[in-house]
């Protein structure tokens, strides 16, 4: 399994872990991660202000001379401003930017949403079939919610919330301590949560359209 | 091409901005949604490490495909490094510009060419060409309309990319310049006008609540500014591993109901429960506009606020709410200045702001 990333208007290959291999199937709902997960991006950002990026504990030894073969851009360059120098960058720290994307993004790894059309084209001609990546929008989703119980609701929300904060603070700490598979269980137990809270901000659960 | 010319004319400062036009879903108390995407072109490093060449490459490119490819029907383009400062500061306060594209290298003595594509006369759609990432396409609306927005923006990501490469990775989705933009790299806000919390002493519990489901709290003018006034731009975080559908439901759907009620109920309480002190604290803003000799920008946003609540809550007749929330955008700076055609100082914008204020509120 190949995955594609378009750099310099070239298509690179490069292998694909088993996830990205089942996205690339087809199986969008599998690894689309859709569901998404409630961390707390503002703590996040905010060790990630306090702390300079590049101190983050999570980020794997960079040996000292790492740069980005593109650009040239060198790993401890990054750590001083946070900006990557090119696309490249992305391949050539993606060691060191795990554990950095993970914190900024609630643990997520992987993109979930809309793909460019001459990607998804190119992918539907080498499989010969509908991409189902792209994002739809039913505009059909209800405006009016049903207010009488609105107080046990937000009762009931508050306290998923108040959960959600002790797991996000737990993820936060397997992560920095790179305890990953625990990382991930806690990450499935705050995504299940936010189910919760989604049931409970809706009445039922909806389902991730996908198209 | 070569004339960077005056993006807005006379005529819309006066008109002022379409999405201050109070006229969309929800306005009592969302004054406006937006929706923004960071792109960059495959092929040229981003913006900070690119080289001059690379930069007025990725200029020239974007500019000749954005102004023909009919992103819609008819769109300006400035070449945002070669405007007048007063002419950058009036876009900035239409958010149509942030502040560093304004600024650009010129301080350093490196500057570099910036372009900004507008939809005229809507100014719906912007986009900024070599800020921090090659494009950030915006698209603004009244009232709560992230649907349509995101529909719109969807639609113009398209035709952008249908003449550009983008930077992508089936990984980590658009490539941007930061890593805490990457994914599907879109921020989408809407900016909301809470005069009854905030008097209902009630704020910090829904800023707090709004905290805690991840999203970023700012104020009325953006990224670095104090949520402390009536005013609060609520926008998401995280952009790798959700849906664009995931976060505008995240943000329409878990929060924003909950706020539009509080704002709502707030407001009925005050005419229930402390009716004359609220009349007074209005009446007492618009006496304050319909006098004042001099005006501070802060002090005109303060009591315009308390004003459009008033008028929102029929307890002040005569006005318009429309009349109210474009004074808003009329009192900053470089409006004020344009408004009136001329430069001035400090204290002559504090003369000239009170003194339009009256002319506009029916002061004496
Ligand atoms: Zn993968
Ligand atoms: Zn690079």
């Amino acid at each position: 399994m190949h995955d594609i990333m378009v750099v310099d208007g070239v298509r690179v290959e490069r292998h694909l872990c088993e996830r990205c291999a089942i996205r690339e199937m087809g199986g969008g709902g599998a690894g689309g991660g859709g569901g998404g997960t409630i961390a707390d991006p503002l703590k996040a950002a905010a060790e990630m202000s306090q702390q300079t990026v590049g101190m983050d504990p999570t980020t794997p030894e960079a040996p000292r001379a790492l740069a980005c073969g593109k650009c040239g851009l060198t790993f401890n360059e990054f750590k001083t401003d946070g900006k990557l120098g090119c696309a490249s960058c992305y391949e050539a720290f993606v060691a060191q930017l795990g554990g950095i994307l993970m914190r900024a993004h609630e643990g997520a790894t992987h993109h979930a949403g809309k793909v460019p059309r001459r990607v998804a084209a190119s992918r539907d001609a080498g499989a010969g079939r509908f991409a189902g990546h792209r994002v739809s929008q039913s505009a059909a989703e209800a405006s009016s919610q049903e207010r009488s119980d609105e107080d046990e609701r937000m009762r009931q929300r508050a306290e998923i919330a108040a959960r959600l904060v002790t797991l996000r603070k737990h993820l936060g700490e397997a992560v920095t301590s790179e305890q990953y598979e625990r990382a991930a269980r806690l990450r499935d137990e705050v995504r299940d949560l936010e189910r919760e809270l989604r049931a409970v901000s809706f009445g039922v659960e909806r389902p991730e359209t996908q198209a | 091409m070569s004339d960077a010319g005056a993006p807005i004319q006379h005529s819309a400062v006066q008109a002022g901005a379409p999405w201050l036009r109070g006229d969309g879903p929800d306005s009592d108390v969302v004054i406006s949604s937006r929706v923004r995407l960071a792109r960059n072109l495959a092929g040229f490093a981003f913006l900070q490490r690119a080289k001059p060449v690379e930069r007025q490459g990725v200029f020239a490119a974007c500019r000749d495909h954005l102004t023909s490819v009919g992103l819609a029907k008819q769109v300006i383009w400035a070449e945002v490094h070669r405007l007048p400062q007063i002419d950058r500061t009036l876009l900035m306060e239409r958010h149509l510009l942030s502040k560093e594209h304004s600024k650009g290298g010129a301080a350093s003595g490196v500057d570099w060419p910036r372009g900004l594509c507008v939809s005229a006369p809507d100014e719906r759609l912007s986009i900024m060409v070599n800020e921090e990432d090659h494009l950030r396409v915006q698209v603004l609306r009244s009232g709560l309309a992230l649907t349509d927005a995101w529909q719109q923006i969807d639609a113009v990501d398209d035709l952008i990319e249908a003449g550009l490469e983008y930077a992508y990775s089936a990984r980590f989705g658009y490539l941007t310049a930061c890593p805490t933009n990457v994914g599907c790299a879109l921020r989408m806000s809407v900016m909301l006008h809470l005069p009854g919390l905030r008097m209902t002493g009630e704020l910090d519990r829904v800023r707090r609540a709004t905290k805690e489901l991840g999203l970023a709290v700012r104020g009325y003018y953006g990224e670095n500014s104090d949520a402390s006034g009536d005013f609060f731009q609520i926008s998401n975080q995280v952009t790798l591993g959700k849906s664009e559908e995931t976060i505008r439901r995240e943000l329409e759907k878990q929060i924003l109901p909950q706020v539009l009620e509080y704002e709502r109920a707030s407001r009925r309480l005050l005419l229930e429960k402390r009716r004359r002190a609220t009349e007074d604290d209005i009446f007492r803003a618009l006496g304050l506009l319909r006098s004042a000799r001099l005006l501070a920008p802060e002090e005109a946003m303060a009591q315009l606020s308390l004003v459009r609540m008033g008028v929102l809550m029929g307890v002040v007749q005569g006005l318009t709410e429309q009349a109210v929330t474009q004074l808003f955008l009329l009192v900053q700076p470089s409006h004020l200045q344009r408004y009136l055609g001329k430069e001035m100082d400090q204290q002559r914008r504090r003369e000239a702001r009170a003194d339009l204020v009256r002319e506009r509120l029916g002061g004496i």
